[in-house]
């Protein structure tokens, strides 16, 4: 993922939530203004804690500069397993069918194999691509959907 | 409110309440629901990694899906070629049974990989969902601070007004001795301004020339 981004516990002027002292019943002593001062920090550590480990998640994925490429080259790996295991499969079907093919004939379908698979490795890079842009922008406020078009001109 | 020997001013009994239950408010979610939003927040991290088992099922699916779909199509086009008389070792058999099976792997390859997209888009998703929730934290958080200085700001209006009294009252003694001289001083006479209401008695205004007027006495 992309650059570091905000972590308290690097933070020297962080300060934790600094809590008042309770009293025998377990409430905290002192003033109203006080308890809304401690509630207060006390809030925004457990935010620090909590959430801005997905926020920083969240920045680190919408600024990420090499993830559709990322995507798109394990998109084009996802669809050349497919028909590596498809050509294995579909030459074992042939094979147990007794279906034998002549070299002309071998020949036209490696063509077909190639064919078939550059197309749908391009497809599938594009729309990794496409949607993942998409997807970063979204996480910024600015969605273009393109992602849909790329789906729906696919196939 | 009330003041104290020390001039400052103790908050009222709703000011402690509404402070108390505040902080009973925070500590009840910090006890049930910030686990449960930890836990699914660990749940949408883990579903986003690399090879979960939420990505593998969906690519399963799709697979099995797309595998179904062109065994039936398959079998259905070599019925209709047995109907036509077409030999299946003829070469447009074959390549076509072959074609079917290239044209399966594309579809479990692109399939994969929009699945994918969409493990990605519920991740985002779901990170997101959580960071709403956050950012509702952060408000009440910064709403706490608002809270806390209208209060501090109250207390602080509060103390300089009981200053103030507490002064006015030590200048009581001096103040009136001061005014009965001022008093007499500015005591209103016929053709005179006003200002010396103050010792003429019942007074109802003034008349066109700013001579007082008072209530007839029996």
């Amino acid at each position: 993922m992309g650059t570091a981004t905000y972590n308290p516990a690097n933070d020297p002027n962080y300060q934790g939530p600094n809590m008042p002292p309770k009293n025998f019943f377990g409430v905290y002593s002192g003033n109203a203004s006080d308890t809304f001062a401690a509630m207060t920090r006390d809030m925004w550590a457990q935010w620090v804690q909590q959430f801005m480990p997905i926020e920083n998640t969240l920045i680190d994925y919408a600024s990420d500069v090499t993830l559709p490429q990322t995507n798109a080259v394990k998109a084009i790996q996802g669809v050349q397993s497919a028909f590596a295991q498809g050509n294995q499969s579909s030459d074992l079907s042939m094979k147990t069918s007794g279906i034998q093919l002549n070299p002309d004939e071998k020949k036209a379908l490696d063509r077909d194999r190639n064919l078939s698979q550059s197309l749908a490795e391009v497809q599938a890079a594009n729309t990794a691509r496409t949607l993942t842009v998409d997807r970063q922008r979204g996480i910024l406020g600015a969605p273009v959907n393109t992602g849909d078009l790329a789906l729906r001109g696919g196939r | 409110m009330s003041s104290s020997n020390s001039g400052t001013v103790p908050e009222t009994a709703a000011e402690k309440a509404v402070s108390d239950l505040a902080m009973a408010r925070f500590r009840d979610y910090k006890a049930r629901w910030a686990p449960l939003q930890a836990r699914l927040a660990s749940t949408v991290e883990a579903m986003g990694k690399e090879g979960s088992p939420e990505r593998e099922k969906l690519k399963t699916a799709q697979a099995a899906d797309a595998t179904v779909a062109f065994d039936q199509a398959s079998d259905q086009a070599a019925a209709r070629d047995t109907a036509a008389g077409i030999n299946r070792n003829s070469s447009a058999a074959k390549l076509r049974q072959a074609g079917m099976r290239t044209d399966r792997a594309a579809s479990i390859g692109i399939g994969g990989s929009i699945s994918d997209q969409m493990i990605d888009d519920a991740y985002v998703g779901g990170l997101q969902e959580l960071m709403h929730i956050g950012r509702g934290e952060q408000a009440n958080a910064t709403k706490g601070i608002g809270d806390s200085a209208r209060i501090a700001a109250g207390i602080a209006q509060n103390d300089a007004a009981i200053s103030a009294q507490q002064r006015a009252a030590n200048a009581e003694g001096a103040g009136t001795v001061v005014g009965i001289g001022a008093g007499y001083m500015m005591q209103p006479r016929r053709g005179t301004s006003p200002m010396g209401q103050a010792n003429v008695g019942p007074q109802q205004g003034w008349d066109a020339q700013g001579i007082p007027l008072t209530t007839p006495t029996n």
